[in-house]
């Protein structure tokens, strides 16, 4: 099996009043793979952007104490 | 696309009426006919063998893809069937809802019983929907409307399959065991969807583009359909029985089984 990666995916819904959002996250072997993913997983809503970014390039700045 | 497609003994009567679409040419309207009796077939198989992994992908993710790609897929039948009752053609195959509603199949028979493996659910995705796509592209601009703008919805979603078709690919021939899994299925079914073009200066699909109903002839979709194939599964490492002719820009892909093709249904008569 090819090794995947996580990737958290953001959106934001139709209409400006709606900002970009943390949604969840799916594993990919490659980013397109995961865009696809995404778009076929979280499609409850009618989304006015989507993006798919690796895990691993997260920098956490604060974390929960 | 065939010469006899079912139901054709009889000259088409002309019914008249108004929102009926009216082919003056009798071949090309069998051939419409048998047209779209076959995206309708190959959009609904391959949907309902695609929901029957749609509980055991081997991801989370792909069992997701799974069940959106059979809603996709039973939708487009769903588009496509109504056409056969709009066209003034008698005993026209009825669109399918259940897989024993009808007798004659039109789909390819790789898709005749639920598929036994992962790897048969990659190459049916990677090689039988993109078939059906160069299809689809070429009744886009028919000059039956009501075909082509179903042909270009479709044709729009299927961007998203597509990529996840080829991304299945890429992921399974990316061991050794998934690379001569797949190698197995597509040396089983690339034959049958070389063949479904049909061969070249077909009848029925010349008299297509004559009319107007449709805009490649059969050659021309072979070419296309290798086209966007080849070049994937070579790259993987599967072993694709074709070669480029650089020279004539063509792809070369010698004999095919052409004796065991049944002409009105689209598919190989498997022994």
């Amino acid at each position: 099996m090819r090794p995947v990666d996580n990737y958290e995916v953001f959106t934001a819904r139709v209409g400006e009043e709606h900002p970009l959002r943390h949604n969840g996250n799916v594993r990919g072997a490659e980013p397109v793979d995961a865009a696809v993913y995404a778009h076929l997983m979280y499609d409850e809503w009618r989304w006015r952007e989507m993006f798919v970014v690796p895990s691993k390039s997260i920098v956490r700045v604060i974390r929960p104490e | 696309m065939s010469e006899r497609p079912e139901g054709t003994e009889a000259v088409a009567p002309g019914r008249g009426a108004q929102s009926e679409f009216l082919v003056d040419n009798d071949d090309a309207l069998a051939a419409l006919v048998n047209l779209i009796a076959v995206i309708g077939d190959n959009e609904y198989f391959l949907g309902r063998r695609v929901s029957e992994w749609a509980d055991a992908g081997p991801l989370l993710e792909s069992t997701a893809a799974c069940a959106a790609i059979t809603q996709d897929k039973l939708g487009h039948s769903r588009a496509i069937y109504p056409l056969l009752e709009e066209l003034p053609w008698p005993k026209a195959p009825t669109g399918l809802q259940g897989e024993i509603d009808r007798a004659r199949r039109y789909s390819v028979s790789f898709l005749d019983d639920p598929l036994p493996s992962w790897s048969n659910v990659v190459a049916a995705l990677a090689l039988v929907g993109p078939a059906v796509n160069v299809v689809l592209e070429a009744v886009e601009n028919s000059r039956y409307e009501a075909l082509a703008r179903r042909a270009h919805r479709i044709l729009d979603e299927e961007r998203l399959t597509s990529a996840y078709a080829e991304g299945l690919v890429r992921q399974i021939a990316y061991e050794e065991r998934g690379r001569k899994l797949l190698q197995e299925r597509v040396n089983e079914l690339l034959p049958e969807m070389l063949c479904w073009f049909g061969p070249e200066g077909e009848f029925g699909i010349e008299a297509l583009k004559a009319e107007g109903l449709t805009s490649m002839g059969n050659e021309e979709m072979r070419q296309r359909y290798l086209d966007r194939i080849a070049p994937l599964l070579q790259g993987c490492g599967i072993e694709v029985p074709v070669e480029r002719n650089e020279s004539e820009g063509r792809w070369e892909y010698g004999e095919l089984p052409w004796k065991e093709w049944n002409q009105l249904q689209r598919r190989l008569e498997r022994s």
